[in-house]
């Protein structure tokens, strides 16, 4: 078994949170979910600033779930930055968003966005997709060494 | 006694020349010259008798026959008469035993005479000399048959039979003689009338005409008109020679021209000629040789008439005609161009350049106020500011000028009352002679052009300031079109502006409008999930302890959830549809068709429904998405409003139609009453209730749009209870 997963779900829209965390829950997956609301949180977290200093409580996440439209820093943005610091860029980043934008999509994979999700209309298919994701990248995927 | 009747003869001859003298004291046609004439017959007549040839007392043989019959022939009837009387008076007086035979003669003879005056009527002067001769012996036959008559029979034809052969020898002859004389007399005196009537032709004729023997001999005639030509009197011409009036260009044509009088008989020149005075002056000169019976040239004469007036129009047309021709290469210049500065450039220099003169200044009339435009040569640097404005009550002539709408023109600027402001521009300029020519368009003035001459005051003529008013209206075309010209650039830069403006406001207002689908997509569809993700949570993990009505409430949530997603869905669809551009191209109908044939199968499977093709599809001129968006929607319909208990059939159809592509989509579903065949089109447009038959109402519409981008139209053709058809028409390529 593998051990404990840790996921960053980076959304702001608290009933999506509260779907995602049902979700998990429901598929009865072993995992730590640590939430962050908005652009700039998710960089705190990351970079381990401010609230999120201390590593142990806020380890480094496995994945990060990441929605494209929150308020302040965009999800595009916080993208951007993730694949651009060397420490973090390997951590996968899936999009889930509900924006089917061809414009969001290109964007997503330029900026090294490692998969594109469209977040599913009905809880029945997001336990489908939540599965899939802990399966294929925390069970399947064998991950880069961080550093 | 032959020799008698000779010496008769003779003398009748030598006294009929007096005629002539007759003749010359007069020569009218009067009563007295008749009498005047029958007295000399008559007198004429006696004297023959006065010398007779005597045959024996009594009896004489004179030339009185011949006098009488040429009375009577050449004589009127008074004259005929005078004569008669005359001879028969003295050969009565004479006496003697002839009497009545010598006055039957003289009464014979004129009668003979009268009758062939009146046989040859107005033709005397033209009777041959033998029918004359025949005249001749006619007269004597008779007179000899009246002495036959007339005397006692032994004696009389003793006397003929004696007589009759001299008398036939000698008299006819002489007679013929005689009247051929005064033939040539008459004939003489009327050749000298005609001469006379000749030379006042010649005297007074308009032209004028020279005659030399040849060309090197003094002027032997001329008429008065050539004194009045060269300015000499009548007598010092006459002393002249041909070469002494010619000028010394025109000597050459002079004798290449009597040299083809000569050959051909007449020639042609132009040439100069010379005046007393020394002036000269062009004439056209004609050459006439005249020859006598063998071809020698008598005498020449020359046709003389000065074309002063007409070289002189000739030089005037032509001088118009250059300048008319400078004027079609100005308008040319000016046509070339439609800047403004451009034109005045061109104007200015070419008026300069037209009338060879110093100074041009084009003023232009804007907001009320003539100011100075443009100037050829350019103005000096330290040109006084304030004179570039021009108040027109400072400048009268300018003000003139315009008032009448006519050029004016002011010979000498340094000779003519001029205000104080005029003086300054002229003397600054140096300014002379000057032209004003107003440049007017029909509804107004534009402002006035000014050409002048600097230093010295020029002539400019009639026919300069004439061709010099089309100069100044080309020069106004030439303003009114660089200022229409400039009008529409204005007008276009602005439009251009307002274009461009637009456009960014447009652009701005489609990136809110994406924007707003942008949100609708992600804001709307998030609180969907999460009724629905909710409801679906409490239905897996509560249903136990939920009743039946709650879990009927849960189902209608469930289900209103769903419709609203695909609302959403659909809306969303419709406002991107088209959104990447249209770009048409020609594509095989056949392919899209069999694609959509493989993607519609299980959906037909599953009712039991046929799609039926058209195996020979043509090719299109479309948007292929766009296309395959119009009939995925009408395929999707056909297959949606179904008969119950029938087998649904949909057939895809197409063919060319004039400049059309028409796709037909067919079914044998539920129809649609004809009050609907346009409302179907509109979004949100729904025809049953959502129960029975599911939808957004967005297809239908979403087809009308991606056909409308694609320039095609659709419409449909349908009977309640029977089926649609939707036709789709575009544009072939």
């Amino acid at each position: 078994m593998k051990k404990k997963a840790n996921i960053l779900l980076v959304e702001d829209d608290p009933m999506d949170i509260e779907l995602t965390l049902n979700a998990f829950k429901e598929v009865r997956l072993e995992n730590d979910i640590h939430i962050v609301t908005s652009g700039e949180e998710a960089l705190d977290y990351l970079f381990g600033r401010n609230r999120y200093a201390d590593r142990a409580a806020h380890p480094l996440p496995d994945i990060v779930l990441l929605d494209i439209k929150l308020p302040g820093l965009s999800g595009l943005q916080v993208l951007q930055k993730i694949k651009n610091t060397p420490v973090l860029k390997r951590i996968p980043v899936i999009i889930l968003t509900s924006s089917q934008e061809e414009s969001d999509r290109i964007n997503g994979y330029d900026f090294g966005a490692n998969s594109y999700l469209i977040k599913p209309v009905t809880f029945e298919n997001f336990l489908t997709v939540v599965k899939q994701i802990y399966d294929y990248w925390l069970t399947l995927n064998i991950e880069a060494p961080l550093v | 006694m032959y020799v008698s009747l000779i010496q008769n003869a003779t003398l009748l001859i030598a006294i009929i020349a007096s005629y002539e003298l007759l003749g010359r004291i007069s020569r009218e046609k009067s009563v007295s010259r008749y009498l005047l004439i029958g007295f000399l017959f008559g007198i004429t007549a006696v004297m023959g008798m006065l010398m007779p040839f005597h045959y024996q007392p009594g009896i004489i043989y004179d030339g009185r026959s011949i006098i009488l019959t040429l009375a009577g022939l050449f004589g009127s009837r008074v004259t005929t008469l005078i004569a008669i009387s005359i001879s028969s008076a003295f050969r009565i007086l004479k006496g003697g035993a002839g009497v009545y035979a010598g006055v039957a003669t003289i009464i014979c003879c004129a009668g003979v005479g009268a009758l062939f005056r009146r046989i040859y009527h107005r033709n005397l002067m033209n009777i041959s000399l033998p029918m004359l001769y025949g005249i001749g012996i006619v007269t004597h036959l008779v007179m000899l048959a009246c002495q036959l008559l007339i005397m006692p029979i032994p004696s009389g034809s003793a006397i003929v039979r004696r007589i009759w052969l001299p008398i036939m020898l000698i008299f006819p002859p002489t007679f013929a003689g005689a009247a051929r004389l005064l033939q040539n007399l008459e004939r003489h005196l009327k050749n000298a009338d005609e001469l006379k009537k000749w030379e006042s032709i010649f005297r007074y004729a308009g032209w004028s005409v020279i005659i030399v023997e040849s060309k090197e001999n003094t002027i032997t005639a001329y008429n008065p008109a050539i004194s009045t030509m060269f300015g000499y009197s009548e007598t010092e011409i006459r002393g002249k020679r041909l070469t002494d009036i010619c000028g010394h260009e025109t000597q050459k044509n002079l004798d290449q021209c009597f040299e083809k009088a000569e050959k051909e008989g007449s020639c042609r020149f132009e040439g100069i000629f010379l005046r007393k005075d020394g002036s000269t002056f062009p004439a056209d000169v004609e050459v006439m040789a005249h020859r006598d019976a063998h071809g020698r040239t008598l005498f020449y004469a020359l046709n003389i008439r000065d074309i002063t007036e007409r070289k002189e129009a000739e030089a005037q047309i032509l001088h118009r005609n250059e300048l008319l021709n400078a004027l079609l290469q100005i308008s040319r210049k000016l046509a070339s161009t439609l800047e403004l500065p451009q034109v005045l450039k061109t104007a200015t220099d070419s008026a300069l350049e037209f009338l060879g003169l110093q100074s041009t200044a084009v003023y232009l009339l804007e907001d009320g106020r003539l100011h100075l435009a443009a100037t050829s040569p350019p103005l000096p640097k330290d040109f006084p500011e304030d004179l570039r404005y021009v108040p027109l009550d400072e400048h009268p002539h300018i003000k003139q000028a315009l008032q009448n709408g006519s050029p004016l023109l002011l010979p000498d600027a340094a000779q003519a009352e001029l205000t104080i402001a005029e003086k300054q521009v002229c003397e600054l300029r140096n300014l002379r002679t000057l032209l004003y020519l107003p440049l007017l368009s029909p509804q107004e003035t534009l402002g006035i052009l000014i050409v002048g001459s600097v230093g010295v005051p020029i002539k400019i003529d009639e026919t300069q300031i004439d061709v010099c008013q089309t100069l100044a209206y080309y020069i106004s075309l030439s303003i009114i079109n660089a200022r229409l010209y400039e009008s529409i650039k204005r007008h276009a830069e602005e439009l251009e502006a307002a274009v461009v403006r637009r456009t960014a406001e447009l652009e701005a207002k489609n990136r809110e409008l994406e924007a707003f689908s942008y949100s609708i997509s992600h804001d709307l569809r998030a609180p969907l999930r999460a009724v629905k993700g909710f409801a679906e949570i409490i239905l897996r993990r509560h249903r136990a302890s939920l009743n039946d009505e709650a879990m009927h409430y849960f189902d209608n949530i469930l289900e209103s959830a769903e419709y609203m997603g695909q609302l959403i869905g659909d809306l969303l669809n419709y406002s991107r549809l088209g959104r990447g551009g249209v770009s048409l191209k020609s594509f095989s109908l056949a392919e899209l068709a069999a694609d959509l044939a493989q993607e519609f199968a299980p959906s037909f499977d599953k009712v039991g429904a046929r799609l039926v093709i058209q195996p020979d599809l043509p090719a299109v001129y479309a948007e292929p998405i766009l296309l395959r968006q119009a009939l995925t929607n009408l395929i999707d319909n056909a297959l949606k409003y179904r008969r119950e208990n029938v087998i649904a059939e949909v057939v895809l159809t197409a063919a060319r139609a004039d400049q059309w592509i028409e796709i037909r989509v067919s079914d044998n579903g539920i129809g649609i009453a004809p009050e609907f065949h346009e409302k179907i089109f509109e979004i949100f447009q729904r025809l049953h209730s959502r129960d029975r038959y599911g939808g957004t109402g967005i297809g239908l519409a979403m087809v009308k749009k991606a056909v409308g981008m694609m320039g095609g139209t659709i419409s449909v053709e349908s009977v309640p209870e029977q089926g649609s058809t939707f036709i789709i028409r575009l544009p072939a390529a």
